[in-house]
């Protein structure tokens, strides 16, 4: 079995470098995406076993790129990471009734990224 | 530019007022008492809508109460007495007149108008009587024979006064007019107190118009609450945002994954990822304390395991401590039952007391947490002598807090020592939010302490919160 793919969507460029080196230095295949567009296309093309999403992305939220992501492929349900810097609970329950199974709160230890994103794909 | 009218109530000159705005209630009974002493006849005042205003019996009583019991008699009964109340009066010329009218029990009324200033008011009813010229019992009562008996009608209706119909009606007549007297007295009284009510009425509106002023600048208020509070979230996040970078890279070179860093590189690197660190913890206490003030603590309370808790908290500052060679000891009292607190303030309380404990002791310091249950206080014990509060204290042996800044230090912003603080960083929020936490469940926080030996902070929290009641 190959390595895990990862679509990482994050519009900070550096936070999305960041992201994409520790997840390739863990040992993830991984693909980055600036915006919603980006990640749609990607998706189309590819098959991934876990989606990093930031909340706040320019047009559409991270919330609502999920529930796009999943209506492509309705009968495959990857597991989501929500990354976001938005400290208030609020965004915490929005994530959780898209489904998302983990939530990441920016700015994040480089162990918690990895644990998170680990415990997201159940291993 | 429109002009808007302000609308005002009909004023006391320009409405018709009703009877019973007009009339003085007692002295209308006392003037009805004294004819009805006077003529031995019953007295009913009625207003234009038949409403009562007087009734006052005499005589006709009992005869009226036994007719009543059977429902025949009850039927006709209410009949009479609506018609009494309601039927219009004849027109006599251009006015109102008398009008008699006879019960089914053969006894007789007669209806008067009421009138001031050309208005009909109400009406005023005399009787029962027993028509002068009526003979036994009226031929409708002996129809009726099985529901009564006769006899009995014809003892009470005895005792009710016979008289001529013409003789009532000049009774009636002379009634008015006493009533008109009264009335003019009272229409005087009644204007006056009428204005009053309309002087009050005005400034009613004034300060409804006063209260609606207030209305919309509490929901102004509000709105800017509710922007103020956006605003923190939104810099909140625009500052963790780059924060994200700032730690994250410093954390990824000094992991080594862009290579080998020399000694004093690696030092450099630590410096902004403390900082960087200092840097979030201002923003997210600063944020914490804003949603406090402005919101007051809102608590999701669960069945919580404290020892778990006091772990995880521990655990937060254990990396901190080790650099800094302090000795960080627990003793958890595991046993302990599972307490309903909301478990994140709960953290937060303990990890603000571990990261000042550790702040404001020396390198080589020793620092010991210990949680359980409120040992057997009298009035923490619950029903069936079980203790009903636990604690969590944090001691170190650090530099101590002055007796006289002991209240102090709980106080927002408040630091003990403006040049610590350089040294140690923070704003001074930390301890606040505790406050704020603890007392949010029902409990407190307090702190004993000697200069240059050390301070204890204890939390004394319910086994079980509250849940507060919701608005
Ligand atoms: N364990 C302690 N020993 C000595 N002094 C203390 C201790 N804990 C708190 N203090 C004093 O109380 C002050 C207020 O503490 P508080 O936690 O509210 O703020 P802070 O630690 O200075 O800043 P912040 O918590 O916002 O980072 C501290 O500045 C310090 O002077
Ligand atoms: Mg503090």
């Amino acid at each position: 079995m190959g390595a895990k793919r990862i679509l990482v969507v994050e519009d900070d460029p550096a936070i999305l470098a960041l992201e994409e080196r520790l997840l390739r230095h863990a040992g993830f295949e991984v693909r980055g995406a600036p915006g919603s567009s980006e990640a749609l296309a990607l998706a189309a093309e590819e098959e991934f076993d876990l989606f990093v999403l930031d909340v706040m992305l320019p047009g559409m939220s991270g919330y609502e790129l999920a529930r796009a992501l999943a209506a492509r492929d309705p009968a495959r349900q990857v597991p989501l990471v929500f990354a976001t810097a938005n400290q208030a609970a609020d965004g915490v329950r929005e994530g959780f009734r898209t489904g998302a199974a983990l939530y990441l709160v920016k700015p994040f230890q480089t162990a918690t990224l990895l644990s998170t994103v680990r415990a997201a794909m159940g291993s | 530019m429109s002009v808007v009218s302000p609308v005002r109530p009909v004023g006391v000159l320009d409405r018709r007022m009703t009877l019973r705005e007009l009339v003085d209630q007692p002295s209308l009974t006392d003037l009805c008492m004294s004819f009805v002493e006077l003529h031995r006849l019953g007295v009913k005042v009625f207003d234009e809508d038949g409403a009562r205003l007087v009734d006052i019996k005499t005589g006709s009583g009992d005869f009226c109460a036994y007719l009543f019991t059977k429902s025949p008699g009850k039927q006709r009964c209410t009949e009479t007495v609506t018609y009494l109340k309601q039927h219009p009066l004849p027109v006599v010329g251009n006015e109102r007149g008398c009008e008699a009218r006879t019960c089914f029990s053969g006894t007789r009324y007669v209806m008067a108008p009421i009138v001031h200033e050309g208005d009909l008011l109400g009406r005023v009813v005399l009787g029962p009587f027993v028509p002068e010229e009526a003979g036994d019992l009226s031929p409708e009562l002996f129809e009726l024979a099985g529901a009564f008996d006769l006899e009995r009608v014809r003892e009470l209706q005895k005792r009710i006064r016979r008289a001529s119909e013409t003789a009532v009606r000049r009774i009636a007549e002379h009634f008015g007019k006493v009533l008109e007297v009264l009335l003019f007295a009272s229409y005087r009284a009644a204007l006056t107190s009428q204005m009053h009510i309309e002087a009050i009425s005005e400034d009613y509106r004034e300060l409804q118009a006063k209260s609606r002023e207030l209305k919309e600048s509490y929901e102004r208020l509000q709105e800017l609450d509710r922007l103020k509070s956006n605003f923190l979230a939104t810099v909140s996040h625009e500052l963790r945002t780059p924060l994200t970078s700032i730690i994250g890279y410093s954390e990824m070179l000094l992991a080594g994954l862009a290579g080998e860093l020399n000694p004093e590189q690696e030092d450099y690197l630590s410096t902004v990822l403390e900082k960087g660190e200092g840097l979030l913890n201002l923003i997210t206490s600063l944020l914490d304390l804003s949603k406090v003030e402005s919101q007051g603590v809102k608590l999701a309370l669960k069945e919580t395991a404290v020892p778990a808790i006091v772990r995880q908290s521990v655990s937060t500052v254990l990396p901190l401590a080790t650099k800094r060679r302090i000795e960080l000891s627990t003793e958890v009292d595991e046993s302990m039952p599972p307490a309903v607190v909301d478990p994140d303030k709960l953290r937060q309380a303990i990890v603000n007391l571990l990261s000042n404990a550790v702040k404001f002791t020396p390198d080589g310091g020793k620092i010991l947490v210990r949680s359980g249950l409120l040992p057997q206080a009298p009035e923490g014990t619950g029903p069936f002598g079980r203790a009903s509060r636990f604690l969590v204290s944090v001691q170190d042996n650090g530099i101590g807090i002055a007796p006289a800044e002991q209240e102090r230090i709980f106080e927002t912003f408040y630091q003990v020592d403006s040049s610590s603080t350089r040294a140690h960083g923070g704003a001074g929020l930390g301890l606040s939010l505790v406050k704020s936490y603890v007392e949010a469940h029902g409990g407190k926080v307090w702190v004993q302490s000697r200069l240059d030996e050390g301070s204890t902070f204890t939390l004394d929290l319910p086994l079980e919160t509250a849940q507060p009641a919701r608005p």
